[in-house]
């Protein structure tokens, strides 16, 4: 009996003696999506979760004192999730737990919209989990289901929409489980463009000069400028080009609305979008 | 008996075509071997993106990839200058673990088996087990005015770093 009690004894000791202090999260998320574990500039680590959304991390080492560690997902497509922060007081020597941790979804959207159309905005979220999306002030609101993938779809018509800035925030559920609504995305109804020609001539015409208008100031951020690539093959000067693709890719990434001048020069395949495939379809037109 | 056998090698030849044709469509997307071995804490990996089949010439491409942050650091990326003649974006950001060279060259295009695109390579940071994976945003596009997508890069590669 003695050496049980010692035995008992000894086990509870071995359990408390950490060392160092241990936080574990568990949580779900999109399926095979990528959590991002950072507080201010610091990440403290990732963890993959599995192909039904599940992950777990423990993270060694924090520092003592308060700590807000922000998460989010990354799927494989590379959209990000929305924030969600756990806050709370980390002491030398302890252990940790924060399970049920619901992430947002990940999304895709395009921060400009056009009148009397489609917008589509989708993502990742937890298979199964319902995903609502809420355009904010529009009296419009869409519940979407994602798939076993993860994928779900919130496309809206902006027929009925007046002109203007919008923004929508998402929210996913599952059961009891709920991420909260995310901070709001923001994105600008303009009108639909007139169709340009087809044959995107003015890209192609010899000489140094770049296509005018193409100036990288947009509002609120001027003297931004970055190098550009020339590209010139047999005397056919494509620099404007080139700087269309970087302007129009640049700006889409600071989620920065991008004028349509800089679209209709670079969207060779009029897919609203300037991305490889109009390079590979420029790089053929160049015999 | 002589027919038996017969009909015993006609099967055996359709099932060795079957096999065939299905190696064919399977061959259109490119898999990455899955386990890349040991590799010490104080070597190098290499990691290459090649396009194995050409069926069509091609002439751009955007190879995107993910790793493991937490295991490696990308150190230098490296792509093939004779295909990409010209460079979209060469870009590598450590801090998210995320990687894309795109570019390509102009008509008529490239058509070669085995075509190497670039090299990625990673310094392991500590031991565990690292991966990279392919992103599905890489493609692999023909020259053909439409930009069609030929190949996929798809899957994922794993070391086991050790001291």
């Amino acid at each position: 009996m003695f050496f049980i009690n010692f035995v008992k004894a000894l086990e509870s000791e071995v359990t408390v003696q950490v060392g160092y202090a241990v936080t574990n999260f568990i949580g779900t998320t999109c399926p095979n999506c990528l959590v991002y574990f950072r507080e201010g500039s610091v990440t403290y680590g990732t963890a993959l979760a599995n192909s039904v959304g599940n992950f777990t991390k423990s993270i060694e080492f924090l520092p003592d004192g308060n700590r807000s560690v922000v998460m989010f997902s990354v799927d494989s497509a590379t959209r990000r999730g929305g924030n969600i922060t756990q806050d709370f007081t980390l002491v030398d020597d302890s252990e940790i737990t924060f399970a049920n941790i619901y992430l947002l979804p990940t999304v895709d959207y395009g921060s400009t919209a056009y009148s009397f159309s489609t917008y589509h905005i989708y993502g990742s979220s937890v298979p199964g989990s319902t995903v609502s999306v809420e355009y904010v002030g529009t009296g419009k609101f869409v519940v979407a289901t994602a798939g076993v993938d993860g994928i779900w779809n919130a496309d809206i018509l902006t027929d009925d929409m007046a002109l203007g800035n919008y923004s929508f925030r998402i929210k996913s559920e599952k059961g009891l489980a709920s991420s909260g609504w995310s901070a709001g995305y923001n994105f600008v109804l303009i009108s639909t463009p007139v169709a340009p020609t087809p044959t995107p001539t003015p890209i192609l015409t010899p000489g140094p000069t770049s296509t005018p208008g193409i100036s990288m100031v947009p509002t609120g951020k001027s003297g931004f400028v970055r190098p550009v690539p020339t590209l010139t093959i047999s005397n056919i000067t494509i620099k404007s080009w080139t700087e269309a693709w970087e302007a129009y890719n640049f700006f889409a990434e600071q989620g920065i609305v991008v004028d349509l001048k800089y679209l209709s020069i670079c969207d060779l395949n009029f897919d609203k979008k300037c991305d490889i495939r109009d390079f590979s379809i420029l790089m053929y037109r160049l015999k | 008996m002589r027919i038996k056998i017969k009909r015993v090698l006609i099967l055996l030849l359709l099932l060795i075509f079957f096999i065939y044709i299905i190696f064919r469509i399977y061959n259109k997307y490119f898999y990455v071997p899955k386990y890349g071995g040991n590799v010490g804490l104080n070597s190098q990996i290499i990691f290459q993106v090649e396009v194995p089949y050409t069926p069509i010439a091609i002439n751009a491409a955007q190879v995107d990839i993910r790793y493991d942050m937490e295991h490696l650091s990308l150190e230098k990326i490296e792509e093939n200058k004779t295909f990409f003649k010209y460079i979209l974006e060469k870009k590598n950001e450590n801090s998210i673990g995320f990687a894309r060279v795109s570019g390509g060259l102009p008509n008529p295009g490239m058509q070669k088996n085995n075509l190497r695109l670039v090299t990625f390579y990673f310094k392991p940071k500590k031991i565990g087990e690292a991966w990279v994976d392919y992103s599905p945003t890489g493609l692999v596009l023909a020259n053909d005015g439409k930009a069609t997508e030929v190949y996929k890069l798809k899957g994922r590669k794993v070391w086991k770093i050790k001291n």
